[in-house]
Formats: C-alpha cells, structure tokens, sequence
C-alpha cells in the first residue's frame, strides 16, 4: 500500500538504472538488500559501528545502514556485486582468497567496499600501517585483521590504477 | 566430583581408529588449499538468514523488558493490535497454549534453573527480556507498533552482585527454587589442607574477570514457517547446531521430530553463543505454528547485546603452594560464576564455571587440588558458553599465579614453569581434576616460546621504551585447551545433545563426490577440510568434491560445531564414510579388471593395479557402470556409492602450546599498545594450516578483546549500559598485532587423522599472556592489575594505588 510520502528512486545501482517506491525511512541497506536483493551488503549492528554495510556512493564509501534510500537520488552506487559481474573473481577479490581474509564472510563485502573506494581514490595502502588504518572502521571478529592487511597490501603493491581492483 | 569419568588409560588404547587401508594419497590433508567457501561469499552471494524474504513473511518486533526484575501487572495491546500493517500481538497467554516453557538443567549433583519460556509470563528477569510480539507487514511498522504496547510493571528489588544473592536478606529471582544459587560443587582430588601445611611458599590471587560477550557480526535471526496442509515445520535460522534444535523444537511444541525441518546456510560467526533454545526465537516459531504462515525476526544490536548470552563473569580466589625448588605440591581455588538470570537450554550456564575450575591445573603437574565453584542467579542476561569456555579464566588465575611464585621464591618466571611443565614421558597424563592429556609438547612449547622471546634483551628493551616514556612489558601463559569433548559433556547429564558426527559421501554417477556433512559450520571452513580429508580417501582431486550442508531433512545427523570438534569427529566422520565409498569402487573395479581389489591403488582419479600406471580405468567409468549397468556385476555386490560414515571421537583430546606477548604501557594514559604476539601451538596433524593459522588468530583477537576492551556495563538498577558498539567495544585493526604462529605437530594417538580440535585455543591463553605483560610492564611503578578487562582506567588506578600495601590484593 503506499503513503503520501513515499517517493519514487531513481538511482543507478551496480551501472544499472533503478527505479522503485520507497519510504523516507526506508535505509540505503533495506533498498538495496530488499528492494533490489541484492543481499551481499550485510547489516551487523545499524548503528553505524562495524561497517560490513559499507558501499561505495559517487566514489566515497559509506555507511548504508545510515543512509536513507531517497538520499541516492540521482547517484551512482556500487556494491559487492559489481566488483564481479561475470562470476569471475576481481584482483582485490582473489587476493583475499590467498590470504584467507575472511572466515564467516559477513563482514567481507564491507571490506572489499572500502578498500575498494580507498583504491579508487588513489590511496597508497602499499603499506601495512596504512592499510591497517585504513580498514580500522571495519569490524571483524573472526580474522585477526592482518590476513585483510596482507591480502590489502599484496593487491595495492600489484595495483597502479589501470581498471577497477 | 570430576568432569567427566576418568576412562582410564587401557579404555582409551581401544578407542584407537582402526588400521584400514591407508588414504589413496595425502594430496590435500596438510595442505593450505583455497577455501571451497571463498567464492560465493566474496562475490556477495553467501545465504545469511536475512537474505530470505518468503512472500507474505511477516516481521517481527519485541517488546523487551525496560526494567531488571518486576512483576507484570498489566498488558495492554489494543493500540499496537490497531496500528497499521499488525497481523497478530502474542503475549505468553498465547504462546504458552502452544509451546512449552523448559529448564537449563543438566544432571550436575544438586543443580537447579528457573523456568524460562518464550515471552515472560508473570515476570521478568532481566533487561531485555522479551514480553510481548508484535507481527506485522514490514519490521518497521512491527516496530511503531510495538512502542504503542502499554506494560505496566511492579518493580522488584534488583539483584547484581553474585555474592549478596547468596545472602540472608537475597531476593528470590526465581521463586519456585530455595534460592539464587544455581550450582554448588567441588573439583580435584586429594589432601590440600597437608600441601599447603608442608609447603615452603603460598602465593594468592584474587582476580576478577569482565562480562562480556560473543558479539558476532551477524545478528541472530531466524525464519520460521508452519504448513498446516502438511503438519512441518520449517525453520532457517543462524545457529551451530541445527539437529539439536530440531529435537529441542519438536519436543517443546509437540511435534514428531521428522516433522520438523531445520535449515542453516552460511552462519556471520557464532563462538558457542548460537547453540541455544532463545526465548525470542522459539517465540517467533511458535508463532509460526500459530499463525500457520512464515514469519521472521532478526535482532538488532541492541537487541544483542542485550540478549545474547553472555560469558567471563567470574571471581576467583587461588592459592598456590610450592617447594622452595618451584615445584607445585598443591592448588586451591574458589570460583563464582555470575550465571545472569537463566541458565540457558540446553546446555545450561555451569559450563564455564566448571572448566575454570577443571582446566585450571593446566599444563602443570599438580599432585593435588580443590576447587570450589558456585554458580549463581542475577538479574541479568543469562551467561552461558563462549570460545574457550572457562579456560581463558582458569589459565589467567594459574599463570598469575605462576608469576606471583616466581617472583616470590626469586626464580624467573620461565624457570618457574619449566620445572612444573609436563614431560611427553608423563603422557597420556590424567590431571587431578580427571582431564586426560593424550598427548602433548606442553615443556617444549613453552621452550620454543621463550627461544623467541629474546627474554635476555627483556631489560635494555625496557630501558629503551623508558626513554620513549613508555613501560614494556612481556608475558607469557601455557595453556591447555580440551577439544572434541565426547558424550559426557552434555549426553550424558540428560540433554539432547549428540557428541558423534554423522557424513555421508556420495559419488555421482559421473565420478563427481558430495559431502553431505551434519555440522554446518560459521566461517571455521568445514566444507574445505572435509573435501580435503575426502578427496584424499577417494584419490581424486578435490576439484571433484562438492560439499552440502543444513538441511536437517537430507543431511545426516550432526553434533553441531562447539568445543573444537569438527577437525576430530566431523573429519573423522567424512574419512570413514569416504574410505568406505573407496571399498566399494574398488570391489567393482577389482571385478570388471579381473584383479584384486588389494591390489589396487587410485591415483588422481584413476584406477590401476599397483605399480602398473599404465593400465586400468577412471574412477567415472567405474562410477558410470555402477549405476547404468548393474547386470555387469554380480548379484551379491554392494554397489551404492553413497555411505553415510559417523565419528564417535574419544572422550576428550588436549591440545597444548603457550603464548607469548610484547606490550607498552602508556602511564600517562594508561592505554596498552601490543607491539609483538606470539602463539606455539600444537594442536596434532594439521588438516588445512591456512585454516588451523585463521582460528588462532581470530581467538587471540576475541582474548585481547576480553583482556583489554570489552565489557558488558549494568548500572545500579540493572540497566545496560553498553547497548551500542560505540560502548561496548572489540578490537579493531589498529587494536591487534600481526600474530606469529609456530606450529608443533604431535598426533594424537586416539583420532582418526591424528589431528585435534584448535579452534580455542588462541582465546585461552591470551588473557593470561597480557595481563602477565601489563603487570611486568606496571612492575617498577609497584602497581598491579587484578581485573579484566585492563581498561585505562584500572591501569591508572594501579599506579595510582602503587605502593598502598592494601591495594595489591584487590581487584581493580
């Protein structure tokens, strides 16, 4: 049933264009995992604190669960979906299988987000203190964090900025 | 009282796996393959429970006690009933017609729990307890309605210290028992009073460690659909032990267990807190039942944290009594457990109060001990299992003891633990508290440790960070960790809980494999080892091995995945189905070559006569004619290619190994900064090091955690304090240290594949290894540590306190 508020998205999603009707509380999480299902970006706490919702709107990374779907408005967003269209394992994706970064996998897509963004913007995570701060926002409990440290460093160090990670 | 009944050397010689035909090959046990699990999940296409989103689901919101001990007056649910997109308000009158309330208690002598159920009925008992359920359209409409519910309480006097529960002027939290106290026993085995009489010294500590909890990043959840037409239940939810619950629901709502179906795919990290019957869940099935349609509830954060079980909140008293040479002639201790308001089902909450008395003698040899444990009632949320169990407390208390003797009979503090480390002559070794050490490096971990160490360059490191205005620090604790614990724990004390595992391997007609394994797992990587360990039976390349797991209706019964258990019996279970599938294919192939089966080998996929590669067959043309062209073989040849294999385990194995720990201290701030970590582990033949090296990081990081960070805060009333992230905190990346791990690999003589569970081990020993560290790093200021976590605050507090001769005795 709608309601006087909801509003009608236009969005592009993963270089797909979207278009739904959505509330004004409905998060940039809900619309993605429920509107759209695309249920690789996982919510953990909607408070903002462990980041394995984390997608990438206009280039930045952020924090779905604390944005609101109207707010992609006319944006281009990317998730953990995109990074792999064919099936096939991107650079960035494969180095963390190397490395065995990830272990209940619920936190990885918030990952592979950030690092992705980070890379985008030109960040130097070639080096492993940089790295690790870079990644500090994203909670994980399984790993230990240095197998995502070395799995981040070995793909930047093989990374010079031709094409996506 | 011991833990479990001491089988006895001779009993445990006959639970060795039988000699059978060796593996076709060990291409892949050992190895560091690529985990089969990585590519869905890294791709985004795991199946997490909210992932499902059946038509027409309806959501759920609860209506969660505000307040820690009251009686319920009144419920008023007309407004929420109204509130639009409702379906249904269910309050205890209506789940209790249909469900059955239960009781945490296992056989443990005198034990006793309070009556739990799925919405509170009458009264609640903790902050967070659910009262009322709202099902509606969407979770957020269910959630409005929910803030419409109108409660009112009578509140009672709220009970949070463990040893005033206990007292003469105690509320009763739960008024049908006597009291708050839940168990009472004692451990160990004999005459203390003369060790402590004759011995030359006694060290005491009294520690306090913080409550705190499993935190996983994916929040419980559950799914759950009834279908009238055909009477089954259908539940999905996050869990580690699926067949239990599938036991647990049918009896608690009268359902014939094949009735009920449970499925589990991919679990984000359990850590021993998704083993339960909870009230929220088994009131959303219930609803199910109900209502006859799917429903769903996945808990937010607050909800977790204020509802999840919880673990480590323990006081400990210990005495420790030596010879002047070092050596232990006996250990005393006194735990109390602080169980939260229900002893949780099936496993109940005593668990871990009984491990930190059972474990603590540790890998040393202790003639004699008593140990004194209660477990008690208070109001807040129940206390139950979590990695490691016990041990990271009782290898705390035992190394800080340790410390505390050599510094008092002037040894190091290495020298200390060297002369009380077991020796491999001394195994298998039955401690004094009737845990059996099968086997073990327990001296020479510790050994390897102090090697990397570098203890010598200890004090010119010290004066360098001085300099710098920091205070170093290292630590180190040896620690013993039980794994594949068997029936005893929990079969055997009256829950429906199974301790062997069940696989079944089945070989397609085109030579492709599946595993169907009965313990799904929550990121420990089952699937990879157990199409390692099958791969290896069949001779094929693991490439060929798919493997299946959670669902209850096809997948053969499981134990479910706590205490370390899958590298033993899960594995254990997929060897012995596969290497009878191996049997089988054999049998025919021996028959369309006119060989031997004997004489056979399979390599890579391929069958010959030993020693002749040329000739032969492929394993698919063996699987092809099986199925298609049965009138080929005899009339009285088994040629099924699917086996279900099970593993009983033996009764308990033991891994072993030390950690060690570099640490500076900021005194101005008190904040503590890990410079350098190291773990020696044995934990026996390593299936996947890749995954064996993942499991002891990531249980270091949950130890530093405890040890440093994280702590569940109640105020005065009973109030959650941390009820968000940003209050209760867990490490970081910036919070942990690259981990160096040292693998010693001594098999157990009394598994199928000689390898031992491991997957606590890096959370039992950490504690320990820190706080030895802070408290070598705190050491010139005089000031000491005596409680977890080792917030700043408490280590200012202790250089605060430093040289005050009353303050080294209490708990910061």
């Amino acid at each position: 049933m709608t309601e006087p508020l909801d509003h009608t998205l236009t969005t592009r999603v993963n270089g797909q264009a979207e278009r739904a009707l959505v509330q004004p509380r409905t998060t940039l999480a809900e619309f993605l995992r429920d509107y759209l299902g695309l249920t690789g970006t996982h919510v953990g706490c909607e408070q903002g604190a462990c980041g394995a919702c984390t997608v990438i709107v206009d280039g930045a990374a952020i924090r779905s669960c604390l944005m609101f779907a109207v707010q992609v408005e006319g944006a281009e967003v990317q998730t953990v979906e995109g990074l792999s269209p064919t099936g096939h394992l991107s650079a960035l994706q494969e180095s963390f299988a190397k490395h065995h970064a990830l272990q209940c996998g619920f936190c990885t897509a918030g990952f592979l987000m950030t690092v992705s963004a980070a890379l985008s913007e030109g960040d130097d995570l070639t080096n492993p203190t940089q790295a690790r701060a870079r990644i500090s926002g994203n909670l994980c409990r399984c790993t230990g964090y240095t197998p995502i440290v070395d799995a981040v460093v070995d793909v930047a160090r093989s990374y010079h900025g031709e094409g996506e990670p | 009282m011991t833990l479990g009944a001491d089988p006895g050397l001779e009993q445990l010689k006959d639970l060795r796996p039988e000699e059978g035909p060796a593996p076709a090959s060990a291409a892949f046990v050992g190895q560091r393959v690529r985990r089969l699990e990585d590519p869905p999940l890294l791709q985004g296409r795991g199946h997490f429970v909210d992932d499902d989103q059946p038509r027409g689901v309806l959501h759920i919101a609860f209506v969660r006690s505000p307040v820690a001990h009251a009686r319920i007056t009144s419920i008023d649910v007309s407004a929420a009933t109204a509130a639009p997109g409702v379906e249904a308000v269910l309050t205890a009158a209506d789940i209790d017609q249909v469900c059955q309330s239960w009781r945490g208690v296992l056989n443990w002598p005198g034990m006793v729990a309070g009556e739990q159920r799925p919405l509170a009925k009458d009264k609640v008992v903790h902050v967070g307890e659910p009262v009322v359920m709202i099902l509606a359209s969407s979770r957020a409409r269910a959630e409005d309605a929910a803030e419409v519910v109108d409660i009112v309480y009578e509140e009672l006097a709220v009970t949070l210290d463990p040893e005033s529960a206990l007292g003469s002027e105690a509320v009763l939290i739960h008024e049908d028992l006597e009291s708050n106290r839940c168990l009472e026993m004692d451990f160990g085995s004999g005459d203390t009073e003369a060790a402590f009489e004759e011995a030359d010294v006694v060290v005491t500590v009294t520690m306090q460690t913080g409550r705190h909890t499993a935190m996983a990043i994916e929040p419980r959840g559950i799914v759950s659909n009834y279908s009238r037409a055909d009477r089954r239940l259908t539940v999905r939810l996050s869990t580690q032990a699926p067949s239990m619950l599938q036991t647990l629901y049918a009896r608690l709502l009268d359902l014939p267990e094949n009735a009920v179906r449970i499925l589990t795919a991919d679990v984000g990290g359990a850590f021993g807190m998704k083993a339960f019957v909870y009230p929220d869940e088994m009131a959303a099935v219930t609803a199910s039942v109900i209502l006859g349609r799917a429903v769903k509830w996945i808990q937010d954060r607050f909800e977790a944290l204020q509802s999840d079980t919880h673990a480590r909140d323990e006081r400990v008293s210990a005495k420790l009594a030596l010879q002047d040479d070092g050596t232990i002639l006996g250990l005393q201790s006194d735990v109390l457990s602080d169980c939260g308001a229900y002893s949780m089902y099936p496993r109940s909450s005593v668990t871990e109060g009984v491990q930190v008395c059972t474990i603590m003698p540790g890998p040393y040899r202790v003639p004699v001990y008593s140990g004194h444990l209660r477990v008690v009632f208070t109001n807040k949320a129940p206390l139950a299992v979590y990695r490691a169990v016990g041990h990271p407390v009782a290898i705390l208390v035992m190394e800080s003891l340790m410390d505390a003797a050599a510094e008092e009979l002037g040894l190091s503090r290495a020298e200390v633990r060297r002369r009380n480390l077991l020796v491999p002559s001394e195994l298998p070794y039955t401690s004094v508290t009737g845990n059996v050490y099968d086997s073990g490096s327990h001296l020479e971990s510790f050994d390897r440790l102090v090697e990397l160490l570098d203890l010598e360059t200890l004090e010119q490191r010290k004066d360098q960070a001085r300099a710098r205005g920091r205070l170093l620090g290292i630590g180190m604790a040896c620690f013993v960790e039980i794994s594949a614990p068997g029936a005893m724990f929990y079969g055997a004390k009256g829950a429906p809980i199974t301790a062997h595992d069940q696989a079944k391997v089945r070989m397609e007609p085109d030579g492709s494999v599946t595993v169907l394994l009965g313990t799904p797992g929550q990121g420990q990587g089952l699937h990879t080892t157990a199409a390692q360990v099958a791969a290896d039976q069949l001779g094929i390349d693991i490439s060929g091995v798919r493997v299946i797991s959670g669902d209850t209706s096809t997948s053969p019964h499981g134990t479910g995945v706590w205490a370390s258990r899958s590298a033993v019996v899960s594995t254990g279970a997929v060897a012995t189905a596969a290497k009878q599938v191996r049997v089988r294919l054999l049998n025919a192939a021996g028959h369309m070559m006119e060989a031997n089966p004997a004489d056979l080998e399979i390599v890579s996929g391929h069958i010959n006569v030993q020693g002749d590669r040329g000739t032969g067959i492929d394993v698919a043309e063996v699987a092809a004619r099986v199925h298609w062209r049965t009138h080929e073989f005899p009339d009285d040849m088994e040629l099924g290619l699917a086996v279900v294999g099970e593993c009983r385990g033996p009764d308990m194995v033991f891994n072993n190994g030390a950690h060690g720990v570099v640490l500076e201290v900021d005194p101005e701030t008190g904040m503590v900064f890990l410079l350098d970590y190291i773990v020696i582990e044995d934990c026996g033949v390593l299936i996947n090091p890749d995954i064996v090296d993942g499991q002891i990081r990531g249980g270091v990081a949950q130890g530093v955690g405890g040890a440093l960070l994280e702590q569940m805060v109640y105020d005065e009333n009973g109030q959650l304090q941390t009820s968000t992230l940003l209050d209760y905190l867990v490490p970081t990346a910036m919070d942990l240290p690259s981990i160096k791990i040292h693998h010693i690999e001594t098999p157990s003589p009394y598994t199928e594949l000689g390898s031992k569970g491991v997957g606590e081990a890096g959370t039992a020993g950490a504690p320990a290894a820190i706080h030895s560290a802070v408290n070598d790093a705190l050491a010139p200021t005089g000031g000491r540590v005596w409680a977890q976590p080792m917030t700043p605050e408490r280590v200012l507090a202790a250089i605060r306190l430093a040289g005050d001769p009353h303050s080294a005795a209490q708990p910061f």
